[in-house]
């Protein structure tokens, strides 16, 4: 196994105008190929910067990253990732198809590529029949998966989300968790997912990382024993809750060292 | 009764049904103010147009009938109140009847008017997109700019243009230029405003997808044309878009493309 991406010692501290804030503070990680790794935590643990810094959104302010033996900017120049936004940033003037065509347009793929890529990354997140449709005619879910698909479009290896169902309701979100898990088997991809709900990590990931906030940091990495093949109702195993006892665990240690500072 | 109303409107065609159409939609209304223009446009013509023809008929020493009268009013060779079918005589007899380079034309007197206006429109765009780019490029030029650009839109540009295309001329600018300028110097800002206003659309979330894809303003010409049809400030095709545009809680849309398919889009108000 190969390490997709590392980090070691990274610390990210924002210059605001109240004075510095640590968004992140020596987080050593290793994300192997093939793991679907959440991230969860709460609001302003770094969740979201430690995927902004992945997609060299964010400049680290010390410590290293490396994705594929690169540095992000290097990744990011090689498309070696796709980000999901936690709104899907469809172009309202341009159909689902052409929306998913985007990022393929940018990079010059040439026509018949590019449709052949549009169906069958419209495919994989179930939305074939809606190639014509604009994004204001699609469910908020409709939308969301229309996002992946364009995500998906120029097959990067890593795919970077970041809190993509978080907009959307339970029945909706519990059906796209699913899609999603049968997308990552199907395509054998990588994924970091940001969440902050504690059965979504739970039932997505090979492994969870617990953060904390101020300063943002990792408090807890557990490796999940639960099989590949989830049913929904695997949620009710005594293995499953057992995880999601220990996130729990996790974020509430997090939060009494902010109390005791 | 109403039996035979609905039997009259579903064939679709019957006196009954188009009076009802009439009177239900817009067109009844829309007739009867013109028709009631018209009326009152061809009373006042025999009223303006009486005195002069009451001398005429004088010295011809004619007695005339009211009729012939009235008749007159409305066909003078130099009324003071033309009526609406000697406006569309004339424009016939001195556009199409008229020789085209012929100084009588009406439409090349409208080329003369049309090249210097589109000349100014001309310079007004380039002029408008040129600030509106250094506007939103940064902050000083925004807030030394802006006030300036303002500024001009206070001065009485038309009724000082015979001072401007006479200073103009002083200093060697004759012909089309002085004249282009003036319409220059109105059309540029809304050009300006629209487009400050387009090229800032752009959401950083937007932004933050194009840079993912490494869309450098060299490789992806889509980052610009992104920001270029959010600041289109055109309307068209609103029909159609008209359900985002309302959830948007405007109705501004737009049209943009890549010259190969042209596509609507909305613009952002946010």
């Amino acid at each position: 196994m190969t390490a997709v991406v590392s980090a070691k010692d990274l610390c990210l501290t924002f210059q605001t105008k109240d004075g510095p804030v640590e968004a992140l503070k020596d987080v050593d990680l290793a994300i192997e190929k093939g793991e679907f790794v959440s991230f969860i935590g709460p609001s302003g643990c770094g969740k979201t910067t430690f995927l902004r810094v992945l997609a060299d959104l964010e400049q680290p302010s010390s410590g290293d990253i490396i994705i594929n033996g690169e540095t992000p900017e290097n990744a990011r120049k090689d498309r070696a990732y796709g980000y999901v936004f936690q709104a899907a940033a469809l172009l309202p003037w341009r159909t689902v198809a052409d929306n998913v065509a985007l990022p393929l347009e940018i990079m010059g793929y040439a026509q018949v590529e590019k449709e052949k890529r549009i169906k069958r990354t419209l495919d994989l997140v179930n939305l074939s029949g809606f190639e014509k449709k604009f994004p204001w005619q699609l469910s908020g879910g409709m939308q969301q998966r229309a996002s992946i698909a364009r995500a998906l479009a120029f097959d990067a290896d890593l795919l970077l989300m970041d809190e993509p169902f978080g907009a959307l309701d339970e029945i909706v979100r519990d059906h796209l968790n699913e899609q999603l898990l049968k997308l990552w088997a199907d395509t054998k991809k990588t994924i970091c997912f940001v969440t902050h709900s504690i059965p979504e990590a739970v039932y997505l990931s090979t492994k969870i990382v617990v953060m904390s906030p101020r300063p943002g940091r990792v408090t807890d990495i557990i490796e999940s024993p639960l099989p590949k093949e989830r049913p929904l109702e695997i949620r009710d195993t005594p293995e499953f809750l057992e995880i999601a006892h220990r996130v729990r665990e996790g974020l509430r240690a997090g939060h009494s060292y902010e109390e005791d500072a | 009764m109403s039996d035979i109303a609905g039997q009259s409107a579903a064939t679709g065609f019957s006196v009954g049904g188009v009076i009802r159409r009439l009177w239900q939609g817009s067109t009844l209304p829309v007739i009867i103010v013109l028709i009631a223009i018209f009326v009152f446009w061809y009373a006042m013509a025999i009223q303006m147009n009486a005195s002069w023809q009451i001398r005429l008929n004088e010295r011809a020493k004619a007695e005339v009938s009211t009729i012939t009268f009235i008749d007159q009013t409305w066909n003078q060779k130099k009324p003071v109140l033309p009526t609406p079918h000697q406006i569309v005589g004339e424009i016939w007899n001195a556009t199409v009847m008229t020789k085209i380079d012929s100084r009588r034309s009406l439409a090349y007197h409208a080329w003369v008017t049309l090249s210097s206006t589109l000349l100014g429109f001309t310079f007004g765009t380039l002029l408008g997109i040129g600030l509106a780019i250094i506007i939103i490029h940064n902050d000083a030029s925004n807030r030394s700019l802006m006030p300036w650009i303002i500024a001009s839109q206070t001065v009485p540009i038309l009724a000082i243009a015979p001072m401007v295309v006479v200073g103009l001329g002083a200093v060697g600018i004759t012909g089309l230029v002085p004249k282009s300028l003036i319409s220059m110097y109105l059309s540029f800002f809304p050009v300006v405003v629209g487009m400050v206003k387009g090229l800032r659309s752009p959401q950083a979330l937007e932004l933050d997808l194009m840079r993912t894809y490494y869309a450098s303003p060299g490789s992806g010409v889509h980052a610009v044309a992104l920001a270029f049809c959010h600041s289109l400030p055109v309307r068209l095709d609103a029909g159609r878009h008209r359900h985002f545009a309302d959830r948007r809680g405007c109705g501004r849309t737009l049209q943009c493309g890549r010259g190969r398919s042209w596509c609507a889009a909305a613009h952002r108000v946010v």
